[in-house]
């Protein structure tokens, strides 16, 4: 009996077996697919992929980036690119201009600094309560994203006061910030802006902090 | 040791452990392969253009591996591959740790939200010891 053999550890019938359950499984998993992409929506995804984070902006020149730095933001995709700079705000008037788009914009530790120290930006801490508790940049709201994942009304609903959104994590690329900031876009906000570097960044360069008692 | 390993209980908890954790992890893969091709993506560490395939395709990989332990059904088969995909994911998560990327693990979906990190690290490492146990062979009367 085959499954004699199995329990007895013939390698042959075990590595027959682990083949059949790999062909077996790519077998169902593309049936599924295929029958979850003809649903209405699609529950499938496409066969193959794309790159997500080509969707990103970049702010350019993050050191220089001020009232004169408007010469280093890249303008792809936009007809009329002064079109989606928003109205300047007189409280935002020194502050880097974030422009009002339909994607994540991404920026740097130079660019946070000058926001918060104006207190122009809406700072959303997008880690753990328990990471988050252990110290933030001040006045910062804590949405980690499986929390905002699941609750659509709580995105919708934060008042942002018309300022830009400043996301930030705890690290890397911040990965998290950026799923974040595409749930936050969907919810109807604009000048989603997610920080590169993160808390470590912020911490690393000795700026202050709150919490962590 | 040797005994302990072929003690045929332990291997079948160990099995049936195995087998109820890859089911779960796997029907919440399935029940979202976009958002797991994502966490798929945040990792780094395939072609972009193999992603979704991967994420069309691992979750019932996991799934009848786990089905195999769980009922039984040659499970020495499935436990090898529950064994060597617990060793691949300890990998990716260490590598992704050493890189620094702040990424959630992905490893029961979008269901748990839990990130990479030290805690995952040993999660991994405990699970690939039962699942190494699983697929010990039993102690048998008639080789003693």
């Amino acid at each position: 009996m085959e499954n004699e053999a199995a329990q007895q550890g013939r390698p042959d019938s075990i590595f027959r077996n682990v083949i059949l359950i790999v062909v077996l499984g790519v077998a169902l998993g593309l049936v599924h697919n295929l029958v979850g992409l003809k649903s209405e929506p699609a529950y499938g995804v496409d066969w193959i992929s794309v790159d997500r984070t080509e969707d990103v902006f970049v702010l350019g020149d993050n050191d220089a980036a001020g009232p004169e730095g408007e010469d280093d933001v890249e303008y792809h995709d936009v007809d009329d690119p002064m079109a989606m700079f928003a109205a300047p705000d007189p409280a935002e008037a020194d502050l880097p201009q974030i422009p009002d788009m339909d994607r994540p914009i991404q920026i740097q530790l130079p660019v946070v600094k000058k926001f918060f120290d104006a207190a122009g930006g809406y700072f959303v801490d997008a880690r753990e309560p328990d990471e988050f508790d252990l110290g933030r940049i001040p006045g910062s709201i804590n949405l980690p994203f499986d929390t905002a994942a699941t609750d659509p009304v709580l995105l919708e609903s934060l008042d942002t006061g018309g300022r830009p959104i400043i996301i930030y994590c705890g690290g890397g690329d911040c990965e998290v910030s950026l799923n974040l900031a595409w749930l936050l876009l969907e919810a109807g906000h604009t000048r989603v802006t997610y920080f590169q570097g993160g808390y470590p960044a912020w911490v690393q360069n000795g700026y202050e902090i709150e919490g962590g008692e | 040791m040797g005994r302990l390993l072929r003690n045929r209980h332990l291997i079948r908890i160990c099995g049936l452990f195995m087998g109820g954790v890859f089911i779960v992890a796997a029907m919440a893969k399935i029940g979202d392969v976009a958002a797991f091709s994502t966490q798929i993506h945040n990792f780094r560490m395939m072609p972009v253009s193999l992603e979704n395939l991967v994420a069309i395709t691992l979750p019932w990989i996991e799934l009848l591996a786990g089905l195999s332990l769980l009922l039984g059904i040659r499970p020495r088969a499935g436990g090898l591959i529950v064994t060597v995909l617990m060793a691949f994911f300890l990998v990716a998560v260490a590598v992704a740790m050493a890189r620094g990327l702040d990424i959630e693990c992905g490893c029961f979906g979008t269901a748990d939200g839990s990130r990479v990190g030290l805690r995952k690290m040993v999660e991994n490492l405990g699970m690939l010891i039962l699942a190494f146990i699983a697929i010990q062979t039993p102690f048998n009367r008639e080789q003693a």
